[in-house]
């Protein structure tokens, strides 16, 4: 679950989830989507597994801090990651097994995922959710 | 947080505007405005104004906060923002810098007339694009080893000279002669250097382009001649920064900065503005990788440079003469500077936001044959209008601790210009205009659309009128090439 909003300079999403692993997830495809639109949709295999172990101050911290992990992975092996498989997610911890498909070209230059405005609160529906600002 | 109002913001001067320090709580200086009032009614309508209230809460701060007339909504900082702190013990935030480390501007100036060439314009738009890499994900044909991305993060355009790509003449036309001293490569991260391994001369995408200009018109002839431009004259811009590793380096030292701004009991409105103590252990961490990062954009214009003359030779051939560099200025970058406050010169650590030095006449720093007239300063336009090439007075010095505006300052969101824009038909619109576009995809030239930008002229205007610059020369695009 999530979609895109308006921000001047950059790109935004807001993002939910029922769960943290749920949103930790839908985020992480989100971004995936804006450096290749579509690229996630119909995923039937994998190139290459990556894990990644990141600790943070809190949970926005730790999401924000996910996504530039992932972010510099997918630009270092020239791979989009759309699955993401949880060895452990606290809300300091995350400790997660990455896949991802090869990629040659993005349509999209994310040069950083940014803490402005991020902060995951749950909503009156009980779902987490978060705005992502990236900088383009 | 009460956003900021017309009513709040007094006039202190014509195209100078404040909003004092009783605004809000913690304020610790003023923050100015550089704009018209039209352009004021413009930038009120987002929140650049409430970012920059914001970044005059930041500790160490000197004078006020400021931004110019290109202003817009950035994250952190406002985009065209600039903030000297004391130093030593006043902060540094790489929310100040940006994530594009250095990223900036490199203007070449050709010995050939437009009105002679016309019909080679298309030739050389496509052999451009084929020999500089643009878009995201193209790695560049120089594959270094790390020691050698250790030798380029030192040494900054240097290196790019010593190993045949330029002439050593070229360095000391770059701001700080394209070298900061003060890098150490062993505070860049391994993933930030991995990321900068393939990436030396390559554009990337987004608002970086490559372009062939004319000078359309020139405004003081005295400057324009120092400069080498004249009317008519086909010259070459450059608008790229540091790449993946400049992103990294940023990414990496704001969420360390995160961890331990507690520890120096700072506190701030937004996590984007983190910042420690200059002097501390992490300050000088992030300087020090700041500073390889942008000796890595240097060199990484050094290197576009070289292809771009490259392709300007397949075009042209070598008897119509070299492409000559004009000038390389930064526009994302913090640096320390010494700047009179209060009737005393101090240093400071100036962070520059979208925002380009412009020193004046007589300024340190500037190479021999521009120090009687002043620094240029490139003001890139948008595809399709134009650009500027402006001169650093003392007034910017006065005013602005020596800084001035670096575009025209977005209008309109990428999502908003891509659903405004039919791409194909802008770029036959173009065309027809006399201006080739070359791009990776429609997407980018949507996102990168003139509506998606302000008049650069009422901007340029507005830095003429208040005398931090002088305006010496006007470009007209005729090809773009973009990723």
């Amino acid at each position: 679950m999530g979609q895109s909003m308006e921000h001047i300079a950059d790109i935004g999403i807001q993002v939910k989830g029922y769960t943290l692993q749920e949103l930790f997830k839908n985020s992480l495809k989100e971004m995936a989507q804006i450096l290749k639109e579509g690229c996630c949709d119909a995923v039937n295999h994998y190139d290459c597994s990556m894990r990644i172990v990141i600790s943070s101050n809190d949970t926005t911290c730790l999401l924000i801090d996910f996504l530039s992990d992932v972010l510099a992975l997918s630009y270092i092996q020239k791979t989009l990651f759309c699955h993401v498989y949880f060895s452990e997610l606290s809300p300091t911890k995350v400790d997660a097994q990455l896949y991802g498909i090869w990629f040659d070209h993005f349509d999209e230059e994310i040069k950083g995922v940014t803490y402005h405005e991020a902060a995951i609160s749950r909503n009156t529906q009980g779902c987490l959710e978060t705005s992502i600002i990236f900088d383009l | 947080m009460k956003k900021v109002q017309k009513e709040h913001i007094t006039k202190l001067e014509d195209y100078l505007w404040e909003i004092p320090k009783s605004f809000r709580e913690g304020m610790r200086v003023p923050a100015q405005i550089l704009a018209s009032e039209s352009l004021l009614d413009a930038i009120i309508e987002d929140r650049s104004l409430n970012q920059l209230v914001n970044v005059a809460t930041l500790p160490g701060i000197r004078k006020a906060s400021m931004v110019m007339p290109d202003v817009h909504e950035g994250y952190g900082f406002p985009i065209g923002g600039v903030a000297a702190m004391e130093y030593p013990e006043g902060v540094i935030s790489p929310g100040g810098i940006g994530y594009d480390i250095n990223c900036g501007v490199q203007l070449l100036t050709s010995q050939l007339q437009i009105k002679d060439n016309r019909e080679a314009i298309e030739a050389l738009s496509k052999e451009l694009y084929a020999h500089v890499p643009a878009g995201m994900g193209k790695g560049g044909k120089i594959k270094l080893t790390t020691e050698q991305l250790d030798e380029v993060l030192a040494e900054g355009a240097k290196w790019a000279v010593d190993n045949g790509y330029g002439t050593r003449e070229s360095l000391s036309r770059m701001e700080s002669n394209g070298k900061l001293s003060d890098a150490d490569p062993a505070f860049v991260s391994t993933m930030a250097k991995n990321r900068g391994l393939d990436q030396l001369g390559t554009i990337g995408s987004g608002n970086h382009f490559v372009e062939v200009d004319f000078v359309e018109e020139t405004y003081n002839d005295t400057i324009a001649e120092t400069y080498g431009l004249q009317k008519g004259q086909i010259v070459l811009l450059i608008h790229t920064g540091s790449r993946g590793l400049g992103h990294q380096v940023a990414t990496d030292h704001i969420r360390k900065m995160m961890m331990v701004m507690s520890r120096y009991g700072i506190n701030v409105p937004d996590r984007e503005l983190t910042c420690v103590p200059f002097n501390s252990k992490e300050g000088q961490e992030y300087f020090k990788a700041m500073c390889a990062a942008a000796n890595f954009a240097w060199c990484n214009r050094q290197i576009i440079s070289w292809e771009v003359k490259k392709a300007w030779e397949n075009v042209f051939g070598k008897k119509v003469g070299d492409l000559g560099l004009l000038y390389d200025v930064a526009h994302n970058i913090a640096k320390i500077e010494m700047h009179t406050i209060e009737g005393t010169p101090q240093k400071v650590i100036v962070h520059r936001k979208g925002a380009t030095r412009a020193f004046g006449p007589g300024s340190e720093g500037l190479p021999p044959e521009y120090r009687e007239v002043g620094q240029p300063v490139i003001i890139p336009g948008s595809m399709g209008t134009c650009s500027y090439v402006l001169a650093g007075t003392s007034k910017s010095h006065e005013m602005t601790f020596g800084s001035c505006c670096h575009g025209a300052g977005r209008r309109l969101s990428r999502s908003a210009a891509k659903r405004q824009v039919n791409a194909p038909v802008l770029k036959e619109k173009l065309r027809e205009q006399g201006i080739f576009v070359e791009a990776g995809s429609f997407r980018g030239i949507a996102e990168e659309a003139p509506i998606a930008y302000k008049d650069v002229g009422a901007v340029v205007d507005v830095v003429s009128a208040s005398g931090i610059a002088k305006k010496v020369a006007k470009l007209k695009p005729v090809a773009v090439i973009k990723g």
